[in-house]
């Protein structure tokens, strides 16, 4: 885990300081509306339906134990009593009070977290892979990486002002896990001929009102030349970024305006120019600055363990409900006896992502005994212990158990992202909760689940696409129509390095028709595959989605006929 | 023809604690939606909002639509407002309809 040094604490601290009195200027009234709203947008507060909503970053989701009990305490104390992990690795709290969040804020200081660059058109809090340091296709551990890039990017004077917001993604492994393709820039680990580690760059991509697949501008960038190629990369996107529409400036509309390859000329200009000046130290990092955050990320001291371990085969073997999770919910991870535990946050009638202060504070005691201290949120809304010795995992079940968190469907039809839509959203066109809950209700056999296998459905409620619903397998959009929420279905999308955008099937459905729709669409996959290793979206891709486009919509004549 | 005025009632946050208040008959901001002013004059809700004292401060003021059924507090009619006015559809705990209504607020049901 990184650690903040004297110069990171003093620095939250003071905007911690600053925004109290911001605050207190408001309230008093000596600061206007007007003048107030940029100053809480930068430190991560929105006005939402219900009240204000705080979003506080997890870089590259990580947490410690502490960390996360700190978020208890925040949801407990000043919110009611739970928190929201978002497909951005934050956590959002729904309810705080103006006059509260500067010592919410100073309690996120006090365990070396912020809600700074959470909001606004600056470089967003960094994502990566959520099974970063652990995962058994790890070329390397991508979070020095993403760290490195924060430091970078935190507060950076010329990029504060940017012509939208920018999020960038790393990740290590050639399995994405980081959607790195659907990021302003995507970095993907990779070693060029000579074994030598670096980066392919992948950018423009991006999903919300114009989804678009994110492209490879260079095959390999040295280490020690990113943050000078991305500091090219945002100067370009700066200078010639689309200021006079919104729905037009971020950068993947460049991109296509421009041309790939007018754009990659721009960027080699100005990366060539700032290897030439040297870059100085902002660009070409002190090697002590980065062998401190290398140290940080160290792997914890494993233990040695034979693969097999005897009690849990004997409670794997004797316990069907730990055998289902282990199938579903623990992976491979890079170290023989251990695994890697997602905790789903989507039981059956659950709100997906949310998490109550229980919840995550039982989670936090597991972190800090089984998993080395360490916790991740995952994109898809779910927690990840990342390092659990496999002679633990039957405890650690139990232990979930207690607190519903032991629901084995990670990766299956019930592992449903649905962002906040119109329950708590000032931007929803349409509720997206409630029919995450839906489908999961209705698909709650768990052997009807497995039998369906991977399937990954992504709800938004507007066209802005926090939920992810382009790359969903199966892709729910909530809009309004004539002030009835009504449903787009799209399918065959992809969120993984074969990052695709699904193809919407035809006219939206009433709320109430969803689940029926996707009901359909299942059968007529079950009905079409030609094995149980054959997933959805290996159907879809090789049927196409004529077929399914017919169970949702039957022509005359194939209704007569069924 | 134009289309006749629908009737309305102002809505805002509270600066404060940022739920929803509504402009009262008498002339300031409340969360008592009973209490509401409804015009279908824009123009008559814009200058009861100009005139309303200062405290609470309050921020994203707004005309909402309402329906008024006989002898009830004023209804706001979209999905939107009703959810704001009461609170998360998911979470019937929470929200202004966790200290009133929550018996009429079904969150399983899709006709809020
Ligand atoms: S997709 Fe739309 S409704 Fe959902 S959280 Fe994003 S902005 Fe809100």
């Amino acid at each position: 885990m990184y650690e903040y040094d004297q110069f990171d604490r003093a620095y939250v601290k003071a905007r911690v300081a600053t925004f109290r009195d911001q605050v207190a200027r408001r309230i008093s009234g000596a600061l206007t509306e007007d003048e107030f709203k940029p100053l809480r947008l930068q430190n991560g507060i929105y006005l939402q339906l219900h009240a204000y909503m705080l979003r506080v970053a997890i870089p590259y989701g990580t947490l410690s134990s502490a960390q996360m009990r700190q978020l208890a305490m925040i949801a407990e104390r000043w919110d009611k009593g739970y928190g929201h992990f978002t497909t951005r690795q934050n956590i959002q709290y729904n309810w705080p009070k103006l006059a509260d969040l500067p010592d919410i804020l100073d309690a996120l200081a006090d365990v070396e977290m912020h809600a700074i660059q959470t909001s606004g058109n600056c470089i967003r809090n960094v994502t990566a892979d959520h099974f970063a340091g652990a995962a058994a296709d790890e070329i390397e551990d991508p979070r020095p990486t993403a760290e490195l890039i924060r430091q970078w990017s935190t507060d950076h004077p010329e990029f504060a002002f940017l012509p939208r917001k920018f999020k960038i993604a790393v990740t290590g492994s050639p399995n994405d896990r980081a959607v790195t393709k659907a990021h302003d820039i995507g970095l993907r680990m990779v070693r060029d001929d000579a074994g030598e580690p670096g980066y392919e760059v992948i950018v423009g991509g991006g999903l919300g009102r114009t989804p678009v697949v994110g492209v490879v501008v260079r095959d390999f960038v040295p280490k020690v030349q990113l943050l000078a190629y991305l500091e090219a990369i945002l100067r370009v996107y700066n200078l010639h970024g689309r200021r006079d529409n919104k729905y037009k400036a971020r950068i993947k509309i460049l991109v296509k305006e421009e041309g790939l390859d007018t754009f990659r000329e721009q960027v080699e200009t100005e990366f060539a120019s700032l290897l030439e000046l040297g870059g100085g130290p902002s660009l070409v990092p002190d090697p002590a600055v980065v062998a401190r955050i290398e140290a940080a990320f160290a792997p914890p001291a494993f233990e040695e363990f034979a693969q097999h371990d005897a009690d849990f085969a004997t409670a794997y073997a004797e316990n069907a409900e730990f055998a289902a999770w282990c199938d579903s919910n623990v992976a491979q991870h890079r170290v023989p006896g251990y695994g890697i535990v997602t905790i789903s946050l989507k039981a059956v009638g659950a709100i997906p992502g949310d998490a109550s202060a229980d919840q995550m504070r039982v989670v936090a005691d597991l972190a800090e005994r089984y998993s080395h201290d360490e916790l991740r949120v995952s994109h898809e809304q779910n927690l990840i212990l990342p390092h659990v010795a496999r002679r633990d995992l039957a405890t650690v079940h139990a232990a979930l158990r207690e607190v519903e968190l032991a629901t084995a469907n990670a990766g299956q039809i019930g592992d449903i992202i649905a962002c906040p839509g119109l329950d708590y959203c000032a931007l929803a066109t349409a509720r997206s909760i409630p029919i995450a809950q839906d489908i999961a209700q209705h698909f709650a056999d768990p052997a009807y689940a497995r039998t369906i296998g991977e399937m990954k459905i992504k709800i938004s409620g507007c066209i802005n696409s926090c939920g992810h619903h382009h790359v969903g397998h199966i892709g729910i959009l909530g809009l309004d129509r004539a002030g009835r929420e009504n449903y787009q279905i799209t399918i065959g999308g992809d969120h993984t390095e074969t990052l695709k955008i699904g193809e919407r099937l035809g006219r939206g459905f009433d709320a109430d028709e969803v689940v029926p729709a996707i009901e359909r669409l299942v059968t007529t996959y079950l009905d079409a595959r030609e094995g149980p290793g054959e997933t959805f979206l290996k159907v879809v891709n090789r049927l196409g989605t004529a077929p399914f486009k017919d169970a949702l919509y039957p022509t005359k004549e194939t209704a007569d006929a069924a | 023809m134009p289309k006749a005025a629908s009737p309305k009632i102002a809505s805002a946050n509270d600066l404060l604690g940022g739920q929803v208040v509504y402009l009262q008959r008498n002339g300031t901001w409340g969360l008592d939606r009973s209490l509401a002013a409804v015009s279908d004059d824009s123009d008559e809700l814009e200058a009861l909002i100009a005139a309303a004292p200062r405290e609470p401060q309050v921020i994203d003021v707004a005309l909402i639509d309402v329906a008024l059924d006989d002898g009830e507090a004023p209804r706001p009619t979209a999905l939107r407002e009703i959810i704001r006015d009461r609170g998360p559809t998911v979470r019937p705990d929470l929200g202004r309809q966790a200290a009133h209504d929550a018996q009429q607020f079904d969150g399983s049901s899709y006709h809020v």
